[in-house]
């Protein structure tokens, strides 16, 4: 487990729970530091792992636009405060650090504020051992708005037709927008009777390179029906199987 | 004439009266091992101790002509370093200062953060917010195992200083006491007014004193009074 790892799909199809789920298996990992991001303007990410969002980028953006008058302010100490003000944005959690992006900005150009704060959070990235980006579909938002590049992009469907197309579309726009090294498709909420054949005809609908499934697991259903974090989430088969994967 | 002056000879006293008091130490450059850079990320889990912040701390960046500083070469550590304190925070005060012949104090004042702002130590995470004239540290428990300690900080940035061609001579002075950080305060508040009028006039060329918010300190700091007619001329030739 290591690098930047993003998890992408169709809404509703877990990518929240897998995001999660890689945050509760970067607890595990003696040594490591992890940071969590969420991207997903919905603020999923911080529910799941039940740590409270402290400031959102946005808020943090919307602050300085405010303060230093749209584009005005030295360029080093923009830098220099938007640096001082992400680290404090983070909520952490043992070996974890968790970010959230908020809700997409509002209309205007603030070129100088979004470069700072996209090479701000790259510099934050790069110190860490790994990145885990919990984003929304339309992927490309992540290039403007977070990071350009991404070691792993995971690509979450169900064992619906429909999931693998767009999954097979967010490829097609994140290889236009970001520099990936690997994409790989995640199948999930695989359950026992649709095991074998059909991930195997789902799988071969595409070219996409598959990662592997998981298990329908009732766990993660009593966890977000209960809201408990999944930081907590018990040593079940959809765990077990992340681990495997990762 | 320089921005700072003011700032640094009334620095100079409350150094000569901690001296005559011994609550300064003063550790000449190349004095005790440079700390690595590396990898300078340490979460609350890792943290042995934690310095500076909203708690109490102190930014200040000042510069002046050669020969202008009160020690230069110098690092001055007033207050307990890490392993004298008895808890696991401290507040902290860092004060940058630099000599030397600089042309443009705009971009002096952005090279000599890009050196702050760059030096990158090995479990240990310095970041300022320099609007709030703050500091924060956190310090991981490796790094105290091995020895970190305020010197080795400010003689990180003291080489780092050095390493710059337009420094001619430097001085870094931390502040761990809490009274002289108190005193210290109404010297940073000044430099930071200076600075806020001095990006002002470069990012917004406008000079319409009557409705300035900086036009008090313009008054009083010789140089900016220059700087903004210069700024003025440049704009009307343009």
């Amino acid at each position: 487990m290591k690098g930047i790892i993003a998890v992408c799909g169709k809404g509703g199809v877990g990518k929240t729970t897998i995001s999660a789920l890689l945050c509760r298996l970067v607890l595990e990992k003696e040594g490591i530091r992890g940071l969590a991001i969420d991207a997903d303007p919905g603020g999923g990410l911080s529910q799941a792992l039940a740590l409270p969002v402290k400031k959102s980028v946005n808020d943090l953006r919307g602050q300085i636009i405010t303060s230093a008058g749209e584009e005005k302010g030295n360029r080093a100490t923009l830098a220099a405060s938007i640096d001082y003000q992400l680290w404090e944005s983070l909520t952490e959690y043992r070996n974890l650090a968790f970010l959230s992006v908020g809700r997409p900005e509002e209309e205007g150009c603030y070129c100088q504020v979004n470069s700072l704060l996209r090479e701000a959070i790259h510099l934050l990235a790069e110190q860490f051992d790994v990145v885990i980006i919990d984003a929304e579909a339309g992927i490309e938002q992540v290039n403007r708005r977070v990071i350009d590049y991404i070691d792993q992009l995971i690509l979450v469907s169900d064992l619906s037709v429909k999931g693998v197309r767009v999954a097979e579309s967010i490829r097609e726009v994140a290889v236009r927008n970001l520099k990936i090294n690997q994409v790989q498709l995640l199948l999930n909420r695989v359950s026992r009777s649709r095991e074998g054949k059909n991930v195997e005809k789902i799988a071969g609908l595409s070219d996409l390179p598959v990662l592997g499934w998981l298990p329908e697991d009732e766990a993660v259903f009593d966890f977000d029906f209960n809201e408990h974090s999944f930081l907590q989430f018990p040593d079940t088969p959809v765990m077990q199987t992340i681990r495997s994967l990762f | 004439m320089t921005l700072f002056k003011d700032t640094i000879d009334n620095i100079k006293p409350i150094l000569e009266e901690a001296k005559n008091k011994g609550d300064v130490r003063g550790y000449g450059r190349n004095h005790g091992a440079i700390w690595p850079e590396g990898r300078s990320l340490v979460l609350q889990e890792d943290t042995a101790m934690e310095l500076g912040s909203e708690k109490g701390s102190l930014f200040m960046i000042a510069w002046g002509e050669k020969g202008s500083l009160p020690s230069p070469g110098h690092l001055s550590l007033l207050g307990p370093d890490l392993r004298e304190s008895e808890g696991d925070q401290l507040p902290l005060g860092l004060i940058v200062l630099v000599s030397g012949e600089f042309t443009d104090d705009y971009k002096t004042y952005q090279d000599v953060l890009d050196v702050v702002f760059d030096s990158r130590l090995e479990g240990v995470s310095v970041r300022v917010w320099p609007e709030r004239q703050r500091v924060w540290c956190r310090v991981s428990h490796k790094a105290l195992d091995n020895n970190f300690s305020l010197q080795s900080l400010g003689n990180a940035l003291m080489e780092n200083l050095a390493g710059q061609e337009f420094v001619e001579e430097a001085e870094v002075i931390l502040v761990s006491d809490r009274d002289y950080l108190e005193r210290l305060a109404p010297l940073s508040g000044r430099v930071k007014n200076i600075l806020d009028a001095l990006t002002k006039m470069y990012e917004e060329m406008d000079f319409d004193c009557d409705n300035c918010d900086y036009q008090e300190i313009c008054e009083e700091v010789e140089n900016l009074k220059k700087i903004r007619e210069n700024l003025r001329k440049e704009k009307e030739g343009a």
